[in-house]
């Protein structure tokens, strides 16, 4: 799958580790979710899209 | 740092500890025994007992610390072990059967083998050094596999 995640995260300029934080997840977690090789979960999916404001579809696509 | 993860470490100091203090007392009792053979005799049955509840208590503890460092990490880290036990146990595992295979054929009856017990030769021995190194080609195929799974995602 595709994300968006970089852009928001750099609109906001957040850092990778700042993200980590608010997701409780790892800064190596956040790195992998955005270069697209690790598709997160669902409930973890969801928290990203309450997190950056924005519905689920917005921030990911299918290749 | 977390309740969950001081939980952990508390888990695993409770390890190190115990192996210290288990080290500690079995290197008072050899030294007993050393010192009067009658003694060694007397309390051979007890140390075996004592082993096998410390070792025991040592697996139970690691099974706690492992379940509790699982639900500490986050849900990629929790997929890196997962996939690192199936893929890298399962080629582990795979990687000794041609060794296994080979071992039941008459053609090998006469091989020498390394002793890995302190000279021991007994067929309690060469089963116990069978089994660790399954154990070991598991847990070198499972570091590969995380490594590699962190390494394809970074």
């Amino acid at each position: 799958m595709n994300n968006r995640l970089k852009v928001l995260r750099a609109e906001r300029d957040w850092s990778q580790a700042h993200l980590a934080e608010l997701l409780g997840v790892s800064r190596q977690t956040v790195n992998a979710l955005e270069t697209g090789r690790y598709d997160p979960s669902l409930p973890l999916a969801f928290k990203i899209a309450r997190i950056f404001d924005q519905p689920i579809e917005s921030i990911f696509s299918e290749d | 740092m977390g309740p969950r993860l001081k939980s952990v470490l508390f888990y695993i100091g409770g390890m190190l500890l115990l192996g210290f203090v288990s080290g500690l007392a079995g290197g008072w009792v050899a030294y007993l025994e050393a010192s009067d053979p009658a003694l060694a005799a007397r309390i051979a049955p007890f140390e075996l007992v004592s082993i096998a509840v410390l070792g025991v208590a040592g697996m139970v503890v690691a099974l706690v610390a492992s379940v509790r460092w699982m639900r500490v990490i986050d849900e990629a880290a929790r997929e890196a072990h997962k996939s690192a036990w199936f893929w890298g146990g399962s080629v582990g595992l795979l990687a000794a059967m041609p060794i296994l295979m080979m071992a039941v054929l008459p053609q090998t009856a006469d091989w020498r083998l390394p002793d890995w017990f302190f000279g021991r030769t007994d067929p309690m021995a060469y089963a116990a050094m069978g089994a660790w190194a399954l154990i070991s080609l598991m847990l070198l195929g499972y570091g590969l596999a995380w490594a590699w799974w962190w390494w394809k995602r970074r």
